[in-house]
């Protein structure tokens, strides 16, 4: 050995140790040994440097060789220990190996030292190297069971001569909803996952055919039978000489949802876009149409001659015109127009429209209830969506049959409203009714009758887009719809649509009010919303007001100090950055007591209170000439104190 | 009689419409964008004007803002049927900000521009 071995040795004779030494080196052994003879030298020893073996004698008065040897045992458990020492019976040198110790040696027959001392450092060489390994296994192994267990990928690991679990991962058991013992042993049939009945036979072939299996859509079960859409890769692995199955499986279920309602809204999207852009073309054709039917039915009333089939023109022109704007609607191009009517009334008045939409051999049958049936909605898209379905009754009904439109008034409970996917409070509804006794649908088409482009109609004889349109126009009005049908005996659409005292009215006298005009009052607007401020700030520019703006409280009120003299008014956001709207108020009032203030909200506040009578509250959105009017009534109510207040304060004047 | 300007890009509307208001006893020009209607109002006297709010080379509201710049501007009836100017609150602020006196929605109906064309010549004397 080309290294100074470090030897310690435990030796309670000087010359004993020196002996040894001098043995050692005669041998050709390049050691440098030290001596302990106590239990307090050998803790030091061992703490302080590392050795390459120890001897050790047997028989030490101040040191009992088990203590010793337990104690090296402890600090260094691979350091190996001969025992070198001069007596020592038979019995109790093999207890001693037992103990672990590596080697024994007779002191006066040394010549087998240095022979055992080599053996012992290269044993102890593998050793530390064997650990080594062993513990780099260990860790290893430790790893990948982590990995196993935690990976966010459900993972099994199943025979292939039986298929049955030996091992499957959290990600699985959460993903199929079963506990680690119910799962472990059993097969994937045997706990009732597959749907198709042969899958776990083509997933085999396959896995024989080409060695693995990469992101397969499979459908399984979970333990409640919730289905799973689930994206599986597999491989073979060999453990212990046997083959197994690993399998990868990632549940994709709420990505193929969400995929289908991005593919549904891109739908929409250019359903609406399509919409916008033919909407102006289209008008303008409708226009040409109408326009020379109207002025030919004049010439001909100059000539006497009847104008009938020009007065169908211009009705059809009508039903596009409506068509138009229920596309814009549906696509969200275009707000509706909200107004309270009668639903019974607008269906009498559709009625002879409707009558010439079938032919001579269907018969529209109108059974409408006494009651008024009092509605919000857009009285056109009600015309559009009575369009829709009727011409949908008729497409079923092949020669002979009827149509029949019936409305009546329904008390509807929370559950039912929420059963149907409907967002009206509970209360009274209108129910509109149209049924068929046409040709009727199965339930795979009932399922997507609503979905935007979903025709059973021959090319260009349906868009598609009827029954959702009719379906959005119903949700946009707070109600619901519902279809029924059974192949053979026909379809019914029952529509539930809330009535005025179920929802809120709809506040249509501000259309009728006249917009009062400014003569270049100033107004201050403190909002820190750009859209809004902005939007205030034009309309109130076009309708003749000055206006300054600011979007936080400390410079709206820098502002308002800087332009008191002229300033009239304040428009103010109630939460604003830096100071919520009533304290601004105050700081405003410190200099300016009498400046009437408009404050806009987004929430629905209680707690504000209208204590003054020169303040007023809107709740945005606020509508522009809501906004022009609160403006206006301010303004005049501020001019109507100031002159009380200067009479008071001048009585002669 | 009035004189009445009609301004569309859709040269079948031009003619429908002038034949109709030619029917009710007026006389009519064409102009098939705002430059065109804003030179022929340099050169002839106008009482109404009917304005498409859509189209190309210079929209009806660029046309109406150097129209108010004028001394003495004719009545003005903005038409149009693209989806923007459908909204109730664009065509309220229309008819606020550019002071027109009506507004319609295409396909207009005879009767209604009858009506509106009479209110207009009404107000504008």
């Amino acid at each position: 050995m080309d290294q100074t071995l470090k030897i310690l040795h435990i030796e309670d004779s000087q010359a004993d140790f020196l002996l040894i030494e001098r043995h050692l080196r005669q041998q050709g052994l390049n050691a440098r040994c030290t001596r302990v003879d106590s239990m307090a030298g050998l803790a030091h020893a061992l703490a302080d440097e590392e050795w390459d073996l120890t001897l050790s004698d047997f028989s030490i008065p101040a040191l009992d060789f088990y203590d010793s040897f337990s104690r090296i045992q402890a600090s260094a458990p691979d350091l190996p220990v001969i025992l070198v020492s001069g007596s020592i019976g038979e019995e109790q040198a093999v207890e001693i190996l037992k103990l672990g110790v590596w080697d024994f040696i007779l002191k006066d027959n040394l010549k087998r030292l240095v022979a055992a001392i080599e053996r012992s450092l290269v044993e102890s060489q593998e050793r530390t190297l064997r650990k080594a390994a062993e513990s780099a296994m260990r860790e290893s192994e430790y790893r990948f069971r982590s990995m196993f267990d935690n990976a966010p990928i459900a993972i099994t690991i199943g025979r292939i001569n039986d298929g049955r679990l030996s091992d499957v991962n959290k990600a699985w058991l959460q993903m199929f909803g079963f506990e680690r013992d119910e799962a472990i042993g059993r097969t994937i049939s045997e706990l009732n996952l597959y749907i198709r009945s042969n899958e776990r036979e083509d997933l085999i072939q396959r896995i024989q055919q080409s060695g693995q299996i990469v992101n397969r859509n499979v459908q399984l079960r979970r333990k409640n039978s919730e289905i799973l859409d689930v994206l599986y890769s597999a491989e073979l692995i060999v453990l212990n000489g046997e083959l197994y199955l690993q399998a990868m499986m990632s549940d994709i279920t709420e990505r193929h949802i969400l995929e289908d309602k991005l593919r549904q809204s891109q739908k929409m999207d250019a359903a609406g876009q399509l919409a916008g852009g033919i909407a102006h073309d289209f008008n303008n054709i409708l226009q040409v149409i109408t326009g020379n039917a109207q002025l030919q039915l004049m010439d001909n009333e100059k000539h006497g001659v009847g104008g009938r089939y020009l007065a169908e023109i211009s009705k059809a022109v009508d039903r596009g015109a409506s068509l138009t704007r229920s596309l814009l609607v549906f696509c969200r191009q275009q707000p509706m127009e909200l107004k309270t009517f009668n639903l019974n009334d607008l269906i009498k008045e559709t009625h002879k429209l409707t009558t010439r939409l079938v032919t001579e051999e269907i018969f529209i049958n109108l059974k409408l209830c006494d009651q008024k049936l009092d509605i919000i909605g857009d009285t056109s898209l009600i015309q559009s969506v009575l369009f829709n379905l009727v011409t949908n009754a008729r497409d079923a009904i092949s020669n002979h049959g009827s149509i029949t439109i019936l409305t009546k008034e329904e008390l509807l409970t929370g559950e039912f409203i929420a059963a149907h996917n409907g967002t009206s409070p509970e209360g009274k509804f209108a129910v509109l009714i149209v049924s068929d006794n046409g040709c009727g649908m199965d339930d795979t088409i009932k399922t997507k009758i609503f979905e935007p482009f979903f025709t059973t109609k021959e090319v260009g004889k349906g868009t598609g887009l009827g029954l959702s349109m009719v379906y959005g126009t119903i949700q946009h009005m707070g109600g619901f719809i519902n279809a029924n049908s059974e192949v053979g005996i026909g379809t019914t659409f029952e529509i539930y649509l809330p009535l005025t005292n179920t929802m809120k009215a709809v506040d249509d006298t501000i259309e009728k009010r006249k917009i009062a005009s400014g003569n270049g009052e100033l107004i201050l607007i403190i909002e820190d919303e750009e859209g809004v401020r902005s939007s205030f700030a034009h309309i109130l520019t076009i309708y003749g007001y000055q206006v300054m703006c600011s979007h936080c409280a400390e410079e709206g009120i820098k502002l308002a100090e800087k332009y008191e003299s002229k300033l009239k008014l304040v428009i103010m956001d109630m939460v604003l950055p830096d100071m919520n709207g009533l304290e601004t108020a105050g700081e405003l009032a410190r200099f300016a007591p009498d400046l009437p203030i408009l404050f806009v909200t987004g929430y629905a506040d209680k707690k504000f209170n209208q204590q003054k009578t020169n303040t007023c509250i809107l709740r945005k959105p606020v509508h522009p000439l809501e906004l022009l009017q609160q403006v206006d009534t301010l303004l005049k109510k501020s001019l109507v104190e100031k002159g009380t207040a200067n009479n008071g304060k001048n009585p002669d004047s | 009689m009035a004189k009445i300007l009609i301004v569309d890009d859709d040269s079948q509307i031009l003619t429908v419409f002038s034949d109709f208001i030619r029917k009710m006893g007026h006389d009519t020009a064409t102009a098939a964008n705002g430059r065109e209607a804003l030179q022929y109002l340099d050169e002839h006297q106008v009482d109404l004007m009917l304005l498409d709010i859509i189209m190309p080379e210079q929209d009806g509201i660029g046309t109406i803002l150097e129209l108010k710049r004028m001394a003495k501007r004719p009545a003005i009836i903005a038409i149009s049927g693209g989806s923007r100017t459908l909204e109730p609150d664009f065509i309220q602020s229309v008819v606020g900000a550019l002071k027109i006196d009506n507004f319609l929605q295409k396909p207009v109906n005879f009767n209604d521009l009858k009506t509106a064309i009479e209110k207009a010549l009404l107000s504008s004397y």
